[in-house]
């Protein structure tokens, strides 16, 4: 069996895995109790129901709890280590969960038709915190090719990039699930109160425009940073060419999309190939020796 | 790749000489959602075979005796170098004539005036919405849908047409827009040219240079070329001078080699830049990226028992195995 350790960061985000777990399920009984008034009023017509604003509030509340153990935690780890968290699995996870919790609040802040996507962010983040924890958690310096201001930029993007597309797919999802709403003709009670097949449509395409450019980011500062390290943009390295296809099928989606029509089930099963893709670029292919330099896991 | 639905059948007869119906199928969408799709199909493959080019010879004879059939077909069919392959290049040459004919086709539609009228039925267009029908003048409907579409009208263009006595206002939209799809598309044929460029024009080679030392950028400064240039002068003829290099270690980590180089260009410019690593030097239209840095070979020669080099001078700490070669006056 394998010890935590006795990092505080850790526990910070252990602690801070465990709030975004309850804001999942607080969100999840809001949809649940959403979905029942919704049909209610659809029944017995507008104002059958009032709408439990405290559930919303619990559940940002508990968010925002957890979002603070967890920065904490990377400011810990940041003081401790000289740099911030960009290096192996168990760094990557702190980042990537903090990216995706502040994602859910920044995006459903401002959009409410955004709300919905706590519902796949944080068990996204809950599981990340969880795959981190399997691999070293112990602080170690950064080799002298990961020192560079450029290196901190191309992994900022990479996260941001990775929240849009995290967005993308939860739109896609539940696109999916409107389709088969569609075939079956009746609604799933959990979706009754998430956004409607047009909002869902509108919503895979924002994402699905906004994943390519930050992937088209994520793309360019890696290549600057390849120039600087290697003399050379573009190494035909596996982690590179599966960024193309991800790119591709991105770029794919949206031709699809303008120029055919395609909608619902269709356009969201090419964009959940797509994120499959994503997975592994992101956290796959960087465990693999050898398949690249994106190799960054330390031994235990 | 184009901002109108491509309402024109492709089915039909072929229209005109062999040239015109490339550029037709050039400027298609659909050749180019093929094309993307295509291309995008060929790099998964070349992600999931194994590349020759980080494999030894005994891992394809491993993959092969455990693929069986499947790695041979795979390598028959020259999966292994995917990324150099006819049908690869063929693929992505062939997307960025499809995206240049496209992008142009978008622009000089859009300078030519009116947007095209759809002569097909607008129910198969995605984007096309029935307003239903208004008798009114065509005039004060083009104004009504500009107060209509509110900012937007500013920025959509109409036309209109008769079909069947039957008067159709189209308007088009996202005048703006268009730009930044363009200088996107433009940017990616930027992209492609520079990948051309870099090919015809690529040199791969090793230096070894000592502290103090100049050496010019000719063939036989180098420990080993494996790449030289198709197009263009391989070597420069810049004069550089590693005039000092500085390691630093945090414990026995090595976190930085700080290299000042002098370089004096063939055309008599000179200059001095701090060279590390993420910090390349660039001379004579080369980039020189410092690699394993600070070490060589020091050779004591003796002659009858007695030295005539200084002895080799251990200058870092906690590192026994490697040795200077710093002796500044011999």
């Amino acid at each position: 069996m394998r010890t935590v350790g006795s990092l505080p960061e850790v526990w910070l985000t252990l602690a801070a895995a465990a709030a975004f777990g309850l804001a999942f399920a607080v969100d999840l009984l809001d949809a649940w109790r959403s979905g029942a008034a919704a049909a209610m009023e659809a029944a017995e017509g507008p104002g059958a129901t009032r709408a439990a604003g405290w559930l919303r509030g619990m559940s940002v509340a508990s968010a925002m709890t957890g979002l603070a153990l967890l920065t904490t935690g990377i400011v810990l780890r940041w003081i401790g280590i000289g740099h911030p968290p960009i290096f192996g699995s168990w760094e990557n996870a702190m980042a990537a969960s903090w990216f995706l919790v502040v994602g859910v609040l920044v995006a459903s802040a401002v959009w409410r038709e955004w709300r919905f996507v706590g519902l796949g962010l944080y068990p996204g983040a809950v599981l990340t915190i969880v795959w981190g924890l399997r691999f070293n958690t112990n602080r170690i310096d950064l080799t002298i090719s990961e020192r560079s201001l450029w290196v901190d930029l191309h992994v900022l993007v990479a996260w941001s990039a990775y929240v849009v597309l995290a967005m993308m797919l939860c739109a896609a999802l539940l696109s999916i699930a409107r389709s088969s709403e569609k075939k079956r003709g009746r609604s799933l009670r959990l979706l009754r109160a998430l956004p409607d097949a047009g909002w869902t449509d509108d919503l895979v395409a924002a994402s699905t425009g906004w994943s390519f450019v930050g992937f088209t980011g994520v793309i360019v500062s890696g290549a600057w940073y390849s120039y600087l390290l290697f003399g050379e943009t573009w190494r035909w390295d596996t982690v590179e060419v599966l960024a193309l296809v991800v790119w591709l099928v991105l770029g794919l989606a949206l031709h699809l999309r303008l120029f055919y029509g395609w909608r619902g089930a269709r356009l969201a099963a090419v964009l959940s190939f797509g994120y499959v893709g994503v997975l592994a670029v992101y956290w796959v292919l960087a465990l693999v020796p050898y398949a690249s330099y994106h190799f960054f896991e330390l031994p235990f | 790749m184009s901002d109108a639905p491509d309402t024109r059948r492709s089915d039909g007869p072929p229209r005109g000489g062999w040239l015109s119906r490339v550029v037709r199928l050039l400027v298609s969408n659909r050749t180019a959602v093929v094309l993307i799709a295509v291309l995008t199909g060929l790099s998964l493959i070349g992600v999931l075979y194994p590349q020759d080019r980080i494999m030894s010879a005994a891992d394809i004879a491993s993959l092969e005796q455990r693929w069986g059939v499947l790695a041979s077909v795979g390598r028959a069919l020259g999966f292994g170098s995917m990324f150099g392959s006819w049908y690869f290049l063929a693929t992505a040459g062939l997307t960025c004539l499809s995206l240049i004919a496209c992008t142009l086709r978008r622009v000089v539609r859009r300078r030519t005036g009116a947007p095209r009228v759809p002569s097909t039925d607008l129910a198969n267009d995605p984007r096309a919405m029935d307003a239903g029908t208004v008798d009114a003048d065509p005039g004060h409907l083009h104004s009504a849908l500009r107060v209509a579409l509110g900012p937007v009208g500013r920025l959509a263009r109409m036309s209109d047409s008769s079909v069947d006595g039957t008067v159709r206002v189209f308007a088009e939209t996202g005048r703006a827009g268009l730009w930044g799809s363009v200088v996107f598309h433009a940017a990616l044929l930027v992209v492609a040219a520079g990948g051309v460029l870099t090919v015809l024009t690529w040199f791969a080679g090793q230096i070894v240079v000592s502290e103090g030392q100049t050496v010019v950028d000719a063939r036989d400064a180098y420990m080993s070329v494996t790449r030289e240039p198709d197009l263009g002068a391989a070597y420069s003829g810049a004069a550089i001078t590693l005039r000092r290099i500085t390691p630093s270690y945090e414990g026995d980590l090595l976190t930085r080699a700080q290299a000042e180089f002098e370089v004096t260009e063939a055309g008599g410019g000179s200059f001095v830049r701090q060279v590390e690593v993420n910090y390349p030097l660039e001379a004579g239209g080369k980039t020189y990226v410092l690699g394993n840095s600070g070490y060589a070979v020091q050779l004591a020669i003796k002659a009858t028992g007695a030295a005539l080099a200084v002895p080799a001078r251990r200058i870092l700490p906690a590192h026994g195995n490697l040795r200077t070669s710093h002796t500044p006056d011999q």
